[in-house]
């Protein structure tokens, strides 16, 4: 790992007050042209953990929740003896509260300095269906959440999800 | 180590997990549930938008109970005491959850809180989450029900515009319902419809914390509530309804 992929860094530019406190601001677009900055390192991991830590704890849930997933593959990397992840396979349900674009851009950025560091998020997004919690029968979008034939109450089938499915490590 | 070939490849393994992301804010909930029920204090996470009337409601809350029930609170806020001072002042023992930038409570921020809070002793815990109407959904915090106020001045549709919380309340209370003879556009009829449509056991009680106007319904909901949940057993941790 060489640094901050640029791609990533003007994503982020675009993300939160977060980064644009002057300071910060300045070394991004500073890391997004060079292709090396080895003079910097040091200050670029201070900032770096500055921001990666300000942004798990700002406006966004997902930047937590990146927190919460990286810190258990490591776990199971540690587990495992692995060098590498490649890939983290994910479900995030539609009524779970997680948006899946902030989450893979909150992933680009926390990921450095992990086990994750290379690593690829896959995630699949769950529809949401609602069926009768007797009858089974499904009860559609934009209707009252309660069976058309038994009046009871719908329960959530899927669409809550916020589920870590598997991780493709690299065992030596 | 690569068999077929020799290369010196290493392996990729997959390992299966199936687990809950939020397992670990899951556990810490369940502990905090664990305190709430052995202690017999029914916990509410109280959430809504900034300025939907929480902290007036709490303050009315008290107001109308007097000493009918010890209560206590767990005010999240960005930045300030103030909710927490307020609510000193209405009677009710409290304490700040300082989040910083951070947009919701989770359990670990409750369970610092407990350790430092007069909470065993009362019999109604409200814990006032901060102002949003979508993080504070995602983390369960050990309660025993999600209330949330939405203002009538907030517009008929926000339970359609932020169906995860919705479909995660217990309860909605239609806060400042004093205001609806100044908002001719506003239906209470539209604001059920849409409660019908995210909330599956659609529940609202319209109050004013100005003039009292439901607080008597608000105060049942909350002692059925309390008389229920005396023989309960702990809920699964992670998912607070459904």
């Amino acid at each position: 790992m060489n640094g901050p992929d640029p791609d990533d860094l003007r994503r982020l530019a675009g993300l939160d007050k977060v980064i644009h406190e002057p300071g910060r601001l300045a070394i991004v677009p500073y890391l997004a042209v060079v292709e090396e900055a080895g003079f910097l390192s040091d200050m670029w991991t201070g900032i770096f953990s500055t921001i990666a830590s300000e942004l798990r704890q700002a406006g966004m849930h997902e930047y937590s929740i990146v927190s919460a997933l990286l810190d258990r593959v490591d776990d199971a990397a540690r587990q495992q003896g692995a060098t590498a992840v490649y890939r983290i396979s994910v479900q995030i349900g539609e009524l779970s509260g997680v948006e899946t674009g902030l989450l893979q851009e909150a992933f680009s950025m926390v990921r450095a300095h992990t086990v994750s560091a290379d690593a690829e998020l896959d995630i699949t997004a769950i529809e949401a269906q609602w069926r009768c919690g007797v009858c089974d029968r499904v009860v559609a979008r934009g209707q009252r959440l309660s069976c058309p034939d038994c009046q009871t109450p719908a329960r959530l089938a899927r669409g809550a999800e916020i589920l870590l499915e598997r991780v493709e490590m690299e065992v030596p | 180590m690569c068999d077929t070939c020799g290369c010196g490849d290493p392996e990729v393994v997959p390992i299966e997990i199936q687990e809950s992301i939020l397992a670990v804010n899951d556990h810490q909930a369940e502990h905090n549930r664990e305190h709430f029920v052995r202690d017999e204090v029914l916990a509410i996470n109280l959430m809504g938008s900034p300025g939907s009337g929480k902290t007036a409601l709490l303050e009315a809350t008290a107001a109308a109970l007097g000493d009918e029930h010890r209560l206590a609170a767990l005010s999240g806020d960005l930045a300030t005491d103030n909710d927490a001072d307020r609510l000193r002042v209405a009677g009710i023992p409290s304490l700040s959850i300082t989040t910083g930038s951070a947009c919701h409570l989770d359990a670990k921020m409750v369970h610092h809180a407990l350790h430092q809070a007069p909470w065993e002793t009362s019999d109604l815990l409200f814990i006032e989450n901060v102002g949003n109407l979508v993080c504070p959904a995602v983390y369960d915090l050990g309660q025993e029900a999600n209330v949330v106020a939405l203002a009538v001045t907030e517009g008929e549709d926000k339970p359609l515009k932020y169906p995860v919380m919705f479909r995660k309340a217990d309860l909605v209370l239609l806060t400042k319902v004093d205001l609806l003879p100044h908002l001719p556009g506003i239906s209470v009829e539209r604001v059920e419809e849409a409660l019908a449509e995210t909330m599956p056991e659609a529940a609202m009680i319209p109050v004013s914390a100005l003039t009292g106007e439901g607080m008597t319904s608000w105060i049942e909901w909350l002692e059925a509530r309390r008389l229920a949940a005396m023989g309960r057993t702990i809920p699964a941790a992670g998912e607070m309804k459904v």
